[in-house]
């Protein structure tokens, strides 16, 4: 079953299930094996792998590149034959980054509509789902972000692949404070209401205070707020060195709109991984004078002949390059490898449990300049540890990478394992 | 008596809510003569007549024409528009609206100039306006509401209320006026002035009015044919002097609450018909 | 005290915007008896439009004063189309109804458009002037002279025009109006025209001092809110409670929290509804033009 490949309309879910049924209801035709598992999301001829992602809500834009890559391997995977046989249904429900919606729809993959592994939510969304989560045998691999309370305390069925939060934080607040050379760097920071937005508010702000300078303001910006004057004007006042910001596309515009609408220029920005998007920096071309996200994924057209493949792949879908030269792009993409490399390994009866296995063994996953590379162990689940800052380049809208993951390799302190920052300096990197 | 249809003419009227025959085959034409009065106890259907020939409600059975032509079918602004005016009998002014432009909206119907063209306000449209407006002043002037053409119509006392409400239908230019108690609530004085208003202007102009009153002196006074409803039912339609002496009209109305004329005005019966336009498509 | 005049600033600039959106939807409210649930996906959809004729007629003015004739043309069809048929259905049907034509008109943009965000840079310009010590955004001061302008033009409009007066009339005494020639169904009509125009002026604002997305629709969100806190019979009453939930936002945003913000105006709101359940400018019986 082929989904169609921009799936905004709301309406096609209901038709995709439907279909879906009715496609694992009269599939037992021809196929090499006669194994199959409908309470793990395996039939004869066909593998359901689920997703939750925001395809028409605040965050689209974020996700709907990760929903574009995940699906743009498994139709190549498909082109080529599937999986020991079986063809890849990728059913994609909308969650519009609502915390209900998100529930609901990973609730249905656990049971109703099977899925033999599952990836999406948002941090929050996370948070909703995470005692669930621990309680099924449904293996979740990844989103774009990774909750805390996914990894705290450890669940054997959730495998990280976004960088971490603590992982960005580490490697922005090291670099932006040697970027400008301060000894004693003011800083603001924003984030969105969501418990990833909490949770890099807080480590940035107990960085920077371990670089010696102070967190002059956080700001809270709600999805959705139609502009973020009284952030604008605080910024305007407050004249921090530097911004160091969390949030989604559509409230880092509004709030560039803002503090332009204040007179605010030349304000270095230093962003989480989510906001490695052209459009932020060009909404209000005075305001900064350079702007850095830091991430652990590369673009394809930034990554060389490492993105050569993923570009062809999302062509053949018909993807535009403003859906697929994203960071977001290249995670779901990955995301979708190592949710095939396991599914690959287990062999001719592939069930949730066969498939966990897998990704526990799953060791140094070669990425090139795409990721670092993907490891797990059955007690570790951070499947990418790395991040690297992006440059914003004006003149070409396009994002560049400054140096190797391995440059900034001693900035991290592997803190979900860890759970401490003090191995941490400010002179970190290479 | 003779009768003429090109006035208002009903066949077979029937009205049922639920069980209730607000009004049972009734069927009458008006004469030729000016004004006529319908009258009946409280729940006769009278109100509900009215509205039938308004179009406000739509009959179960029956056919109303005026004019020689159905009014069946029409929507309520086009048969006010073929000149059927109303008054109703709890008033229907705007409050904080002046007299003037309480009276002006009977005026709308005369109006040539096209919606978009009048918002525009352009010289046709704003030499129209001032036709009308000046037109309304003769009828004001007629009803002796001139000296009070701007003032707020809630600082009025009710028995000008009511002019006003008939000055918004006598601008309309209609050929049938209908008066819903236009009298209830006012004194004597009152009652003879507007008496008199309704009579100068039938005179000078082709109209034909028909009322529906309780005080029996003002409908002896001004009315040469009456027609009498009982529980739905026409029973008696003729001369004051025929209607008087008919020991139908005696039983049911007459005997009983000849000396009655002052009763309150049912306060639910506009919103109640008010329900009825809206579930009438308007 | 700088900061707090600007945020009073910012709050009634954010506010009259609210109450252009408010005061459409007590026009539409008062003479139809319908409230419009898809009054803010008017807003977005003129956002929209704005970007798509910027982009088409090469420039901003006159996108503008395409978008401020084609959206009231769209208001005009949406009831001949969709809400006058439903005129005299059970309420619960019509209110559905507008609810089912937001949620339509939101899937168009989405198909339309996607879900990124867009920039409309239009004539209004983005810098700030400084009053002393107190920095104002320019773009605050032109949308407050802007929705000055458009409430004393709907104020004239409303009491001095002849479809002005009609309007109150159908809204006040309907069938006294019908049965005095007055043709309901096209005042209607141009209540949702003119509503529709006042969400396309809104619009014009937010494209200009906001980002174009889809969310701008949610504004209604907030645009109720100010309609019942100023009494939803009233048009006065839909400004000062527009005006009202955009300063009150503002200080809640700047002294707490942007999510303190939108528990502070819903407080007001019950706060309202429990002391002066007709909103503060509303009448309880006659209704105020
Ligand atoms: N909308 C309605 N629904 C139900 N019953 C009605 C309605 N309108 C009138 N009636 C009934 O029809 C009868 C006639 O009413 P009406 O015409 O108002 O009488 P009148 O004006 O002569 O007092 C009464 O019994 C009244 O209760
Ligand atoms: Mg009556």
């Amino acid at each position: 079953m082929k989904i169609n490949s921009t799936f905004g309309r709301t309406a096609a879910v209901p038709a995709l299930v439907g279909g879906l049924l009715l496609a694992s209801a009269c599939g037992s035709s021809s196929s090499s094996s006669s194994f199959s598992s409908p309470k793990d999301g395996v039939s004869a001829t066909e593998i359901t792998i689920g997703m939750s992602s925001d395809v028409t809500g605040p965050a689209a834009s974020n996700y709907l590149p990760y929903t574009s890559g995940v699906k743009a391997y498994f139709d190549a995977v498909n082109g080529k034959g599937g999986i020991n046989g079986r063809k890849v249904n990728v059913v994609v429900l909308d969650d519009q980054s609502q915390a209900p919606k998100g529930v609901s729809n990973y609730r249905r993959f656990v049971t109703q509509t099977p899925a033999l592994a599952f990836t999406g939510l948002n941090s929050t969304q996370q948070s909703a789902v995470a005692a669930q989560s621990r309680a099924n045998n449904l293996p979740f691999v990844g989103s774009i972000v990774t909750g805390a309370d996914m990894m705290k305390p450890f669940n054997k069925n959730f495998y990280s692949l976004a960088c971490t939060y603590p992982d960005q934080a580490e490697v922005a607040v090291a670099f932006m404070v040697e970027q400008l050379g301060l000894a004693a760097p003011r800083i603001m920071t924003s984030q969105t209401p969501v418990a990833s937005g909490n949770e890099w508010a807080s480590v940035v702000k107990e960085l920077v205070q371990k670089a010696g300078g102070t967190l002059v303001a956080n700001h809270v910006t709600e999805y959705g707020a139609l502009n973020e004057d009284v952030f604008g004007r605080d910024v305007a006042d407050k004249k921090p060195d530097m911004l160091i910001a969390h949030g989604a596309t559509s409230t880092a515009q509004v709030t560039m709109k803002s503090l332009a609408k204040f007179g605010v220029k030349n304000l270095p920005i230093g962003t989480a991984a989510v906001l490695q998007d052209g459009s932020v920096p060009a909404t209000a071309p005075g305001v900064v004078n350079s702007y850095y996200a830091f991430n652990c994924y590369t673009a394809p057209g930034a990554a060389g002949a490492d993105g050569e493949p993923l570009i062809a792949a999302a062509k053949a879908a018909g993807l535009e390059a403003k859906v697929y030269d994203r960071p977001e792009f290249t995670q779901g993409y990955t995301i979708a490898m190592v949710m095939a490399k396991a599914i690959e390994g287990a062999g001719d009866r592939p069930t949730r449990d066969a498939v966990q296995q897998q990704l526990d063994k799953l060791n140094e996953l070669d990425n090139g300049a795409l990721s670092p590379a993907v490891t797990f162990s059955p007690d570790d689940h951070v499947g990418i540890a790395g991040v690297r800052p992006y440059k914003y380049n004006p003149s070409s809208g396009a994002f560049e990478p400054v140096g190797e993951f391995d440059d900034y390799a001693g900035c991290l302190t592997n803190y979900y394992v860890t759970r401490s920052l003090d191995s941490w300096n400010k002179d970190c990197i290479k | 008596m003779a009768a003429d249809s090109r006035i208002l003419a009903v066949e077979n009227l029937t009205v049922t809510f639920g069980g209730v025959h607000a009004l049972n085959d009734v069927s009458f034409t008006l004469s030729a003569r000016r004004i006529a009065a319908v009258i009946g106890p409280n729940g006769a259907g009278k109100s509900t007549l009215f509205n039938c020939i308004t179009g406000v409600q739509r009959p179960t059975r029956g056919t109303v024409t005026c004019g020689g032509r159905s009014l069946l079918g029409q929507r309520p602004h086009q048969i006010a528009r073929q000149g059927i005016a109303r008054t109703f009998q709890n008033l229907a002014l705007l409050p904080e609206s002046t007299v003037e432009e309480n009276v002006l909206l009977g005026r709308y119907q005369h109006t040539r100039t096209g919606m978009l063209a009048g918002m525009l306000r352009g010289p046709r449209a704003r030499r129209e306006e001032r036709e009308q407006r000046e037109y309304v002043g003769g009828i004001l002037e007629d009803c002796g509401l001139a000296p009070l053409r701007y003032e707020e119509v809630r600082s009025l006392p009710y028995g000008v209320r009511k002019k006003v409400e008939l000055a918004r239908a006598l601008v309309q230019d209609p050929k049938l006026l209908l008066l819903d108690e236009p009298m209830a609530g006012m004194d004597s004085r009152e009652k003879a002035e507007l008496s008199d208003l309704v009579l100068r202007y039938v005179d000078d102009h082709d109209v034909n009015v028909l009322m529906v009153e309780h005080d029996m002196n003002v409908i002896m006074g001004l009315a040469e044919e009456i027609v009498v409803l009982d529980f739905g039912r026409k029973i008696a339609h003729g001369t004051p002097g025929e209607v008087r002496n008919d020991p139908l009209v005696i039983e049911a109305y007459l005997g009983a609450e000849f000396q009655s004329t002052e009763e309150d005005a049912p306060e639910h019966e506009l919103a109640q018909s008010t329900q009825q336009t809206r579930q009438a498509g308007e | 005290m700088a900061s707090f005049i600007q945020d009073i600033v910012s709050g009634i600039a954010t506010g009259s915007i609210y109450g252009l959106v408010a005061i459409g939807l007590v026009l539409v409210y008062k003479s139809t008896g319908v409230f419009n649930f898809a009054h803010g996906e008017f807003v977005a959809l003129s956002a929209f439009l704005l970007t798509s004729l910027t982009a088409a007629l090469g420039a901003g003015w006159l996108a503008i004063v395409a978008v401020l004739v084609i959206v009231p043309i769209l208001g005009v069809l949406v009831h001949y189309l969709i809400i006058r048929p439903m005129m005299g259905k059970p309420l619960l049907a019509t209110v559905m109804t507008t609810i089912g034509l937001g949620l339509a008109l939101r899937a168009l943009i989405l198909i339309l458009y996607g879900p990124d965000p867009r920039q409309f840079d239009g004539p209004i310009p983005s810098n700030a002037v400084d009053i002393g010590s107190v920095r104002i955004a320019v773009s605050d001061l032109l949308t407050i002279g802007i929705a000055v302008v458009c409430l004393l033009l709907f104020g004239l409009f409303f009491t001095r025009s002849s479809l002005g007066l009609q309007m109150r009339a159908v809204a006040n005494q309907m069938e006294a109006s019908i049965l005095s020639g007055v043709n309901a169904s096209r005042i209607y009509a141009v209540a949702f025209g003119v509503g529709a125009l006042l969400a396309a002026v809104a619009g014009v604002l937010l494209a200009s001092t906001s980002v174009v997305s889809v969310q701008l629709s949610n504004l209604a969100l907030i645009a109720f809110p100010a309609v019942i806190i100023g009494g939803i019979s009233s048009v006065q009453g839909a400004i000062v409670g527009g005006i009202l939930v955009g300063v009150l936002e503002k200080l809640a945003e700047a002294y707490a929290s942007q999510q303190a913000a939108i528990a502070v105006v819903y407080a007001v709101l019950l706060a309202v509804l429990l002391l002066r359940p007709q909103g503060i400018l509303g009448t309880r019986e006659a209704m105020r033009a």
